[in-house]
């Protein structure tokens, strides 16, 4: 790797852990409304698998779906919209670099990012509320680096069609709303509208909430675990075509 | 070679967004057509008020646009098919002095070094700029001179052979601008090429050893600052309050007085063709005990010029 990609990608990473209210979104909110709905008398009890489960635990996947979600279509949307609105994109596109290669070093980053908050929150899931993780961790990382790819994706095009925050709030409530409800972050999809319920069987979302899902509450890998994995990455495919044919950052 | 930009013909087309077609207009010339070149080691100002093409004439060279047609050499090489290896040359600094706000001064210089594959000389550069002291805060506190300080050692990081400032002190106060202009002269001491574009009249005729003065994507005149005074046909003018009436008769075996204007009383104006002229007025107002106050002796200016060329006042 190029001393520049490198320094690059330091850069990220210090402008993530030095924001303190980015923090406050990528990890502090996302864990209170986890310790938030684990403490809550809700009280509900999940079939999953391999028999009941209770809400903290059936939650705590979905949190971190959601999570990952939200560090691409709102986090990175923004973010980018700000660089561009004040010029610095400009300031980096005078020199030698490569737009792939500042494009590369942010989504590396910002999957990093993901996997962090990932470890976090199971972290939070382990220590407070008894969660046990069966899974894998190594097969959680695929999963959560698919999921973050889709979504980062997502929210560097966005960035690309809205150049203000006016511009993008509208784009990011369309898309995010319906991937924070109708995927299965909170409850299982089951009990909604067969509209909604096809709509949110789409969506990649809910792949990634129930892949981690799977893995978290059972041992060993089972065959479900395989398609979530292949639709997540038919839509990196997807995202990944559209992405590379709509993407400019000059004029 | 010793130009080391040569542009001619450079036309750039917009298209216009749709909400700003107005009777069938697609599309809007920014820069139509124009032709120019800057010599090695010299300091070129693009000089216009906003929306003359400036910095569209600047992108292209900076390779951030594409020219519509034309020609665009730099260091010799064609924009058009040597874009990355022009990048490795050059310098800039962009209108907009913003960086990553929560990166400290010698963490981006060392970022943008690697940047251009070699590694920074934090303390030299910051050294040259005045800001070692602020070596390890953050952008975000830096005050706007500062950052503007800051973005002039950002562009020397490759030891760039042109170094393109758009609009390097606007913005700025007095003194952060005199700071910027002293910089500015520094760097091109070191032979560095420069060309920068400006909106103020007094940056170009301190700065520049030659102005290109650009109005509606045109450029209308270039020579040096003075050359461009002094081709203007006006005169130097000397005025001064008095409630006293004074005839032309007055100025009889003064050498350079040309006419009087006294239309505006109490507001006396004399052309003069002569600084030298100046001594003997105030000496014949003494002498003929006139009363008078406010004197004020005025030369032509870049203003006057761009008056002259498009009939217009200058206005930013």
């Amino acid at each position: 790797m190029s001393s520049s990609f490198n320094q690059l990608l330091l850069m990220n990473l210090r402008l993530v852990y030095r924001n303190r209210s980015g923090l406050f979104f990528t990890l502090i909110m996302p864990t209170l409304i986890y310790v938030a709905l684990s403490v809550l008398p809700i009280g509900a009890s999940f079939g999953s698998g391999n028999g009941q489960v209770n809400y903290s635990k059936y939650v705590l996947p979905g949190i971190i779906a959601m999570t990952i979600m939200q560090g691409g279509i709102y986090g990175l949307a923004y973010w980018m919209i700000d660089l561009k609105a004040r010029g610095v994109i400009k300031r980096f596109l005078v020199t030698p670099l490569k737009q792939s290669e500042l494009i590369i070093s942010v989504l590396v980053s910002r999957v990093i990012v993901a996997l962090g908050q990932t470890v976090f929150l199971a972290l939070v899931g382990i220590i407070f509320f008894h969660v046990t993780v069966s899974a894998n961790i190594l097969f959680v990382f695929v999963i959560a680096t698919l999921g973050a790819s889709i979504f980062l994706l997502i929210g560097l095009l966005i960035s690309m069609f809205a150049n203000t925050y006016e511009a993008a709030a509208p784009i990011t409530t369309a898309v995010g709303l319906p991937l924070t409800f109708l995927g299965n972050i909170f409850f299982p999809t089951e009990g909604l509208p067969k509209v909604l319920r096809y709509i949110g069987e789409a969506l990649p979302i809910t792949y990634l909430a129930d892949g981690i899902r799977t893995l978290f509450l059972t041992t060993g890998i089972p065959k479900s675990v395989w398609v979530d994995l292949a639709v997540l990455l038919g839509w990196l495919m997807i995202i990944l075509v559209v992405a590379l044919r709509k993407f400019r950052l000059k004029e | 070679m010793s130009n080391v930009i040569e542009i001619s013909n450079l036309k750039k087309v917009y298209d216009l967004p749709r909400a700003d077609r107005k009777s069938g207009k697609i599309n809007f010339e920014a820069v139509k057509g124009i032709s120019f070149s800057v010599k090695k080691g010299e300091i070129f100002g693009i000089l216009g008020p906003n929306g003359a093409g400036k910095t569209t004439t600047l992108e292209i060279i900076e390779g951030l646009k594409k020219q519509t047609s034309g020609e665009v050499f730099i260091l010799g090489l064609d924009n058009r098919t040597s874009g990355d290896e022009i990048k490795k040359r050059i310098g800039v600094q962009l209108q907009s002095s913003e960086y990553m706000n929560l990166m400290t001064l010698s963490e981006l210089l060392e970022l943008f070094a690697s940047l251009y594959e070699s590694k920074a000389n934090v303390d030299e550069l910051l050294g040259f700029v005045n800001l070692v002291n602020k070596k390890n805060s953050l952008v975000k506190d830096l005050s706007g001179g500062q950052k503007q300080r800051f973005t002039l050692a950002s562009g020397l990081v490759n030891d760039p052979e042109v170094l393109f400032l758009d609009e390097p002190t606007t913005g700025l106060d007095p003194r952060a601008r005199r700071d910027v202009w002293e910089l500015v002269r520094r760097i091109n001491e070191k032979g560095v090429t420069i060309v920068l574009t400006t909106h103020y009249m007094e940056e170009a005729e301190y700065l520049c050893n030659r102005v290109a003065i650009m109005d509606s994507g045109e450029v209308l005149a270039i020579n040096d600052p003075s050359q461009l005074i002094n081709s203007i046909a006006t005169t130097t003018q000397v005025s001064f309050l008095t409630e006293d009436v004074i005839s032309q008769e007055l100025w009889d075996g003064i050498n350079g007085v040309e006419e009087m204007h006294s239309l505006s009383a109490p507001k006396v104006i004399l052309e003069i063709n002569n600084l030298d002229a100046v001594g003997p007025v105030i000496k014949r107002l003494r002498d003929r005990k006139i009363n008078f106050s406010s004197f004020t002796v005025k030369t032509a200016t870049l203003e006057d010029v761009y008056l002259d060329l498009t009939g217009k006042v200058f206005e930013v």
